[in-house]
């Protein structure tokens, strides 16, 4: 059973509109739980980044509430709480690094924080070594690889030790060798139990969430298990979204009168799935 | 007939100096009037750099470039290049000046001397080409999605009519259909115009979709270059070039070393469940 105490995200009826706009998101309500990793998908222009912004109390809802860990993102009191408990990853992380060498990056967050050099140093530590940085430490940021400077920017993050990560398509601009490594943090961090918010364009990496919250015209169009979703082509087809690939040969092979059974969205459901029909 | 011909081209950045960086290495690379070349490497494999010879942006430190029968290392030629050559930069919309999307449009062609109703057309024309609908042309390119802003970006470099566009991950960042929609209308102008096409991205799932061949780059040599289905088919030189295969060419290994043999490598998901499917159901055609 899952419990008030369990959500930590929670957004109730939420509308926002930027000064002199029309409305950019309408009547949202959803949550978030302790420890869940959910995507957020849904066609260019239907406010995933205002979103994300107001999950984290960047912006404040124009009417309805989003809390943070029982706290009102509206309540300025308690601004500098909410920002240590959800961090704020951006597409471009080069917007994101200040410092000259990583570790003094990573270390600008929790210092400013005034906590004792012990305790700045015990964080740095578990900071680089839960991204795989702590072997470049001494690097300059800017002479990392797209994929590392992505690291670093949820490492500066993490030794804030939010209990929430919001990204904004964090592997957009990356190719896919570095998209992978992110991937990789990501998902390390949400089985050790960072709950993990993730804005994203590939239905890959949607897929493999844990919940997948659909966005149209600022309104929320679904929000169930990855299987769930994948299985609507229905819904997704008009909003410009596509099936991940396993879904499209899935929905492919039922198209070629092969029995196909529901929820096959990753490769390694599609491969049992075969493996099981071929021999 | 080659349009592009690069001969034992080496680039070195900053020569003679600390910070001296080779980003290319002996490249040679004939491409074709009008056939669509989809160029993949990881980062910094020197991607940018090669295209940035190609439009007149950077001359060869060694070696031959000569584009549209004209030759890099002439200098007046390679100043003149950028009205024949295209080159829409990864996320071009943040190079969007102009408050209203048809001044942006005009900016190039009005620079070479197009006036009035020729421009007027011009303009038309390329926002047409680029999927961009007319009345858009108006509007402040702030209030657009980000599809729209990519088309009239890319529209911008369309309606300079280039010989050769070369594209940077057109469809980075965008929805799934927004970035179909925006490839599949530079094929379909390329059919019309004969326009040749050098399209850069790390999705060689659309280089399966709309390119004739494939070059690697890796660390700045290139390793390959063929059609792409056969490029597509040798896993290890994907690997070797720190690329992810499609989904369908990962399928295809992965059924292989369960002991499934599918009888070649599709490459999109309708074929993968054709072969798949003549395997399932005795009588379905493959």
């Amino acid at each position: 059973m899952t419990g008030f105490n369990d959500y930590l995200i929670q957004f109730e009826d939420v509308s926002f509109a930027y000064p002199g706009g029309g409305p950019v998101i309408q009547d949202f309500s959803a949550v978030v739980r302790r420890g869940e990793h959910i995507a957020l998908i849904g066609p260019n222009g239907s406010g995933k980044s205002t979103l994300a912004g107001l999950a984290a109390g960047l912006l404040r809802p124009s009417t309805g509430r989003v809390m943070v860990g029982g706290m009102d993102t509206a309540d300025q009191s308690v601004t500098g709480a909410i920002r240590r408990r959800v961090g704020l990853v951006l597409q471009n992380p080069d917007n994101q690094l200040v410092a000259a060498r990583v570790e003094e990056d990573v270390a600008f967050g929790p210092e400013n924080l005034n906590l004792p050099g012990a305790e700045v140093r015990r964080r740095v530590e578990y900071a680089l070594e839960a991204v795989g940085l702590d072997r470049l430490r001494d690097r300059p940021p800017h002479l990392l690889s797209g994929g590392e400077k992505q690291r670093l920017a949820i490492a500066g993050l993490l030794a804030l030790e939010p209990a929430c990560l919001v990204l904004d398509e964090p592997t957009s601009m990356l190719d896919p060798h570095g998209r992978r490594e992110v991937l990789r943090v990501l998902k390390n961090l949400a089985v050790k139990g960072t709950t993990v918010l993730q804005v994203t364009h590939h239905m890959e990496e949607a897929a493999a969430a844990g919940r997948v919250l659909v966005l149209a015209e600022g309104r929320l169009a679904a929000d169930a298990s990855p299987q769930t979703v994948f299985s609507r082509p229905e819904l997704l087809g008009p909003l410009g979204l596509a099936l991940p690939p396993a879904a499209e040969v899935a929905g492919c092979l039922a198209g070629q009168g092969v029995n196909v059974p529901a929820g096959i969205i990753n490769l390694e459901d599609l491969v049992r799935f075969l493996c099981r029909a071929l021999k | 007939m080659p349009c592009i011909e690069i001969e034992n081209l080496t680039h070195t950045y900053f020569p003679g100096t600390p910070l001296e960086t080779t980003a290319l290495r002996d490249i040679s690379l004939l491409v074709d009037r009008g056939e669509t070349l989809a160029l993949a490497g990881a980062t910094g494999s020197g991607k940018s750099t090669l295209v940035r010879h190609l439009n007149g942006l950077l001359a060869p430190t060694s070696g031959r470039v000569r584009v549209l029968d004209g030759d890099l290392a002439d200098k007046n030629f390679r100043r003149r290049l950028w009205r024949r050559v295209g080159l829409v930069f990864q996320f071009p919309e943040r190079q969007i000046f102009s408050g209203m999307v048809y001044e942006d449009i005009a900016f190039g062609p009005r620079n070479t001397g197009l006036a009035g109703p020729a421009l007027r057309d011009r303009v038309s024309w390329a926002a047409e080409a680029a999927g961009l609908p007319e009345e858009l042309l108006y509007a402040d390119p702030a209030e657009l999605s980000g599809g729209m802003r990519r088309r009239a970006a890319i529209a911008g470099v369309l309606a300079m009519r280039p010989e050769i566009l070369i594209l940077d991950e057109p469809g980075a960042g965008l929805e799934p259909a927004a970035r179909e929609n925006i490839l599949r209308r530079i094929i379909e102008l390329q059919a019309e115009q004969g326009t040749t096409v050098i399209l850069i991205t790390h999705h060689l799932a659309d280089a399966a979709l709309y390119a004739d061949r494939l070059a690697l780059l890796e660390k700045g040599r290139l390793t390959a270059v063929g059609p792409v289905a056969e490029i597509l088919s040798r896993p290890d030189l994907l690997d070797t070039a720190g690329l992810e295969p499609p989904f369908t060419v990962e399928l295809t290994r992965r059924l292989a070393a369960a002991g499934i043999t599918l009888p070649e490598t599709p490459l999109v998901p309708i074929e993968a469940a054709k072969l798949i499917a003549s395997l399932l159901v005795p009588g379905v055609a493959s």
